[in-house]
This record gives C-alpha cells, structure tokens and sequence, in this order.
C-alpha cells in the first residue's frame, strides 16, 4: 500500500514535473472554456433552460468524454511505455512489492492527476450557480460519470501501454484500440448485453443526466478491473518472456 | 550467501545461459568479466529477482529467486547498467522515493536517505535536478537508491561504464568501502576494472563460465616478469636465465613469440628490491640479446581473459 501510494504520488508529481502536464491541462481547459462560452451563449440567445447548470456541465463533461480518448493515452504512455523503454520501471521491479501494487499506483497516479483537473472544471458550473439554482445531485453525477469515463480510458491504456515499449505505439494503440472498443457496441448481431456495457460515453451520458445506475457502476468497475489486471499480467509475464 | 546452480536462461529459442554454477561467499567482492553480450547482465538480472531463470536453482541468502523473489528483492541492492532515474526528480526526491517504495517507515526514511547520500559523496547536489548532473554523479546516485535499504547484497552492472578516469578512479574506492560488511558482484567487459576491485573473478564467455580464480590466492603468487626478444634473442636468454639462482622458471609465453614469461624467487621482487631487477634489465641489454621490451607479468587472469576473447574473435565476433 505504502509502495502504491508513494509510485502513485511520484507519478503525479512527475507530470507536473514535465511540460506535457501542463500542455495537456491548457489543451482541456481551453476546450472546456470555449464550451462554456458557447453553451452559455447559446443559453442566453434562446433563453430557456429548465437547469442551466446541469446543461452546462452536461454538454462540458459529454465533450471531455471524447477528448479525452486522445489525452489520456499520453498519461498512460509516460507511465509505462516509457518507464519500460527508460528501464526506470527497473526500480519498481527491484523493489519487493507485487506487480499488482505497481500496477494500481500508476493508474491512482493518472487518476489523482484527472482528479485534480476535473475539480477545478467545477468552476465553471458553479460560477453559473451565482445567476441559478442547480440541482447538486446531478452536478456530482456528472463529475462522477466524467471520472468514471477517464478511469475506463485508463485502465484500457495502460494495458496497451504495457504491451510495448515503443511510445508512439503506445499512443496510437491506445486511441485506436479505444475507439475500436467503443464502437464494436455498434457491431451488427453483438449481445445486447455487449453493447450496453461496452459504451461507456452512452453511460457516462446517463450520469450526466443525472441517472446513476448500479448496473452502469458495475460495468465500469468490470471494464478498470479486466484491464489493469490484463496489464498486471502483462507485467507479471515479461519476468519469463522479456 | 549466492548460490547458482546449473543456470539455463532462454530467450525464445536462444539459449543465453548454458548452465552456470558458481557460489559467491558472504564479504566476498565477485567480479564477471566478459566481453559484452556474454550473459553477464541476464544472470544479474536473474541474481536481482528481476528475471526467472529458465532452469537451475538461484539462491541469494538463503531464499529461492523464483518462489521466494519479494524477500530475495529486500536482501539485494541492485544498479543496472542503464541507471534507472527520474531525470527530473531532485536528488534527494528521488533517493527518498526510492526508500518509500521499498517501505521504509517515515522517520526511519530521512536518516537512511542522509547516510546514504553521505556515503556516496552526493550530499553536495542533494537538491539539484538529477538530468543536470553530470554523468559520475547521476552512476553515485543511482548507487544511492541501490543501497538506501542498506542490502547485505549488492549487485552492480558495469558500474564504471562510460565514465571519466577521475570518476572511476572515484567508483571503485565506494565500491571497496561498501564491500567492508556486504557482498557485493559487479561485471566488467574490462580486466583491469575486475582486478582493481575484487576478491575473487569469474569470466563468462558465451553463456558459459570459463574460468573462476581467486585474485588474493593471485596476488600471492610468485613474481614475474615479461621479456620480449628480437628475432632468435629469446632462445639464448632463455637459458642464461635459467642458470641464475633467484630464478625458478623460464618458459615461453604463449601469445606472443619471441618473449619469456620468467618467474623469480619471492625475495627477487619484494618491494624495496627495485635494485634486483634494475640489475638484471641492465645485465640482460648487456648481454646482447636484443631485449625490446620488459614488463611486470600479472599473471594467469590476464592470460585467461585473452585467451576468452582471442577464441570468441575467432568465431567471427567482435570483442
């Protein structure tokens, strides 16, 4: 536990430590500045909203969703596809602790990171609380639905990261296997089953809306824990493989 | 304190280890020598718990790498030959990281961070950014979080590799000064590397080790001495010298034609008995042989060792 935290602490730290924390932070905060400005244009110009709120954050957060796609993979990238290449993952393995407790510090690490970005995203929607009154509840939910999005992202990168120590296929693999991911829920004849879980932005959207679903919660949970513990067996194998 | 036997690493196909045994005792320094690519950083590795080995059995202070790799992981310090860091890390960040991930409590942490940056003379750059330091520090630094956790063993891959003569000169007293109470097995594709800092030399050749020597029974061989001849020169030194008494043996040396391996009495060599051989050296030039070259001759290792690359060069590889 102590190793966790500190891996994911230091991780954390390292992406502040590096431009790319910092870019990648402009990049969202840009996108999420703009949405706001249109959105809350837009609400004004029409002049109808039963919860202005709520559709700011909702239309801010649905978006986040799909940029999220191609900014978290370069977290998942740096922290291992890179750490491999550098051979600083060496000074995890060389420590007696288990691959599964490296594993979740990296993916605590990323998380406290999109943490930290996704809190201060709430400005926007309680700023609008100085002109309206929103519904709380919603505003959790989709703060909740955003993270819980972003944890699925990167749970699927850091498996695909694991899988190579060439950085740019780590980027690109990821993306692409995300987007592959996401829509084999459109696949013709898949389980309807398959097809709800597997569209995460479709759930996302729902807690957004302020629906939260044990069942979505549940999905979300399966798809983290499948592939951290794929990547922890990627790990686990390079032992006996190299 | 190490114990290997019957060693086998492979990689896909490839067979890198082909059986290796050998034991490293406890206060030992063990140096591998080989040229590069021998399988020396894979059996480090396998030593460190890092990688499994395909067959045999490895035991480092008693625990099996294999079932037992946590408790073989808290016992071993280990520097690769790439140095693991965070570049961007300050130095005392960075130690202190790697002390937390190997557990240590907090309190406990900050004492064993500022002895072990004392111990490898780093205290000075402790809150510089470990990517602007030059390249002896970043080596010492890497060395500090291999022994933060204070290892009875200590597993170093060619630890001077790439540095300045300063900066060697430098690794090789902390190694010496941390060999006092742990084991410690470092590798070098460089003789004069293993000779300056170990007990005790085991040369890998591919995946194979050929030849294991103790450097102090070595050093307490008699003397000797290289003569090097012009043209036919060397068959009349050769019996001059065998009629002198301080000498014990004259024989060819095998690399290279046309010069003597000569061994001397121990009192011939002592030191302070410079005047000895000053004296042979001045009567050998004397004596119209045709002498182009003297050298002190350090013996059976040396010749070992280049007997391994010679027989690898023939096969068509490069040292």
């Amino acid at each position: 536990m102590r190793a966790t935290l500190a891996i994911a602490q230091r991780d954390f730290k390292g992406f502040f430590g590096t431009p790319v924390g910092w870019i990648a932070a402009c990049i969202m905060f840009l996108v999420a500045g703009l949405l706001f400005y249109i959105v809350t244009y837009g609400l004004i110009t029409r002049g109808q909203a039963v919860d202005p709120v709520s559709e700011i954050l909702g239309s801010l957060t649905g978006f986040l969703n799909y940029i999220n796609i191609f900014i978290v993979p370069i977290f998942t990238m740096r922290v291992m596809s890179e750490e491999l290449s550098q051979g600083t993952y060496r000074l995890q393995t060389s420590a007696p602790i288990s691959t599964t407790e490296i594993v979740a510090g990296k993916f605590l690490g990323i998380m406290f990171y999109f943490g930290v970005i996704g809190l201060l995203m709430l400005v926007y929607p309680l700023y609008v609380t100085l002109f309206a009154q929103p519904d709380y509840k919603v505003m959790l939910a989709g703060w909740l639905g955003l993270m819980l999005n972003i944890a699925a992202v990167v749970s699927i990168g850091l498996f695909i990261g694991s899988l190579t120590k060439n950085a740019v296929i780590s980027y690109l693999g990821s993306v692409f296997f995300i987007i592959l991911f996401l829509f084999s829920a459109y696949v013709q004849g898949a389980p309807e089953w398959y097809q709800r879980s597997v569209n995460i932005l479709e759930l996302g959207n729902d807690l957004v809306r302020g629906i939260v679903k044990t069942s979505s919660l549940a999905i979300y949970v399966a798809i983290c824990g499948l592939f951290l513990f794929l990547s922890r067996l990627v790990l686990e194998t390079k032992r006996w493989r190299v | 304190m190490i114990e290997v036997k019957g060693l086998v690493k492979l990689y896909g196909d490839r067979k890198v280890l082909h059986g290796l045994d050998f034991s490293v005792g406890p206060g030992r320094v063990c140096g591998f020598l080989g040229p590069n690519g021998s399988g020396k950083s894979t059996t480090m590795d396998i030593l460190a718990g890092l990688l499994g080995p395909s067959d045999g059995e490895v035991r480092v202070c008693g625990h099996d790498v294999v079932t037992h790799s946590k408790e073989v992981k808290a016992v071993v310090g280990y520097l690769p030959d790439n140095p693991p860091l965070h570049r961007e890390m300050k130095v005392r960040e960075f130690v202190d990281y790697v002390a937390r991930l190997r557990g240590q409590k907090s309190a406990a942490r900050k004492v064993a961070v500022d002895r072990v940056l004392e111990d490898c003379d780093v205290s000075d750059v402790a809150d510089r950014v470990i990517g602007n330091l030059s390249k002896g520090y970043r080596q010492r630094v890497a060395l500090c979080s291999a022994l933060v956790h204070q290892p009875k063993v200590l597993i170093l891959d060619e630890p001077t590799e790439g540095l300045d003569p300063n900066q060697i000169v430098h690794i090789r007293e902390l190694v010496r000064k941390l060999a006092k109470d742990r084991t410690v097995i470092l590798s070098s594709h460089i003789l004069s590397e293993v000779q300056a800092t170990c007990d005790d030399v085991i040369i890998i050749n591919q995946g194979r080790i050929a030849a294991k020597t103790s450097l102090t029974e070595e050093a307490s061989r008699s003397p000797s001495m290289l003569f090097s001849f012009q043209g036919q020169g060397s068959d009349a030194a050769a019996s001059w010298l065998r009629e002198k008494s301080y000498v014990t043996e004259v024989r060819p040396f095998a690399d290279k034609p046309g010069t003597l391996v000569v061994d001397f009495l121990d009192d011939f060599c002592r030191e302070g008995a410079d005047a000895n051989v000053a004296k042979l050296n001045a009567s050998l030039v004397q004596g119209g042989f045709g002498v182009t070259g003297i050298a002190e001759h350090k013996g059976g290792i040396e010749e070992l060792f280049f007997h391994v690359i010679k027989s690898q060069n023939q096969g068509g590889l490069t040292p």
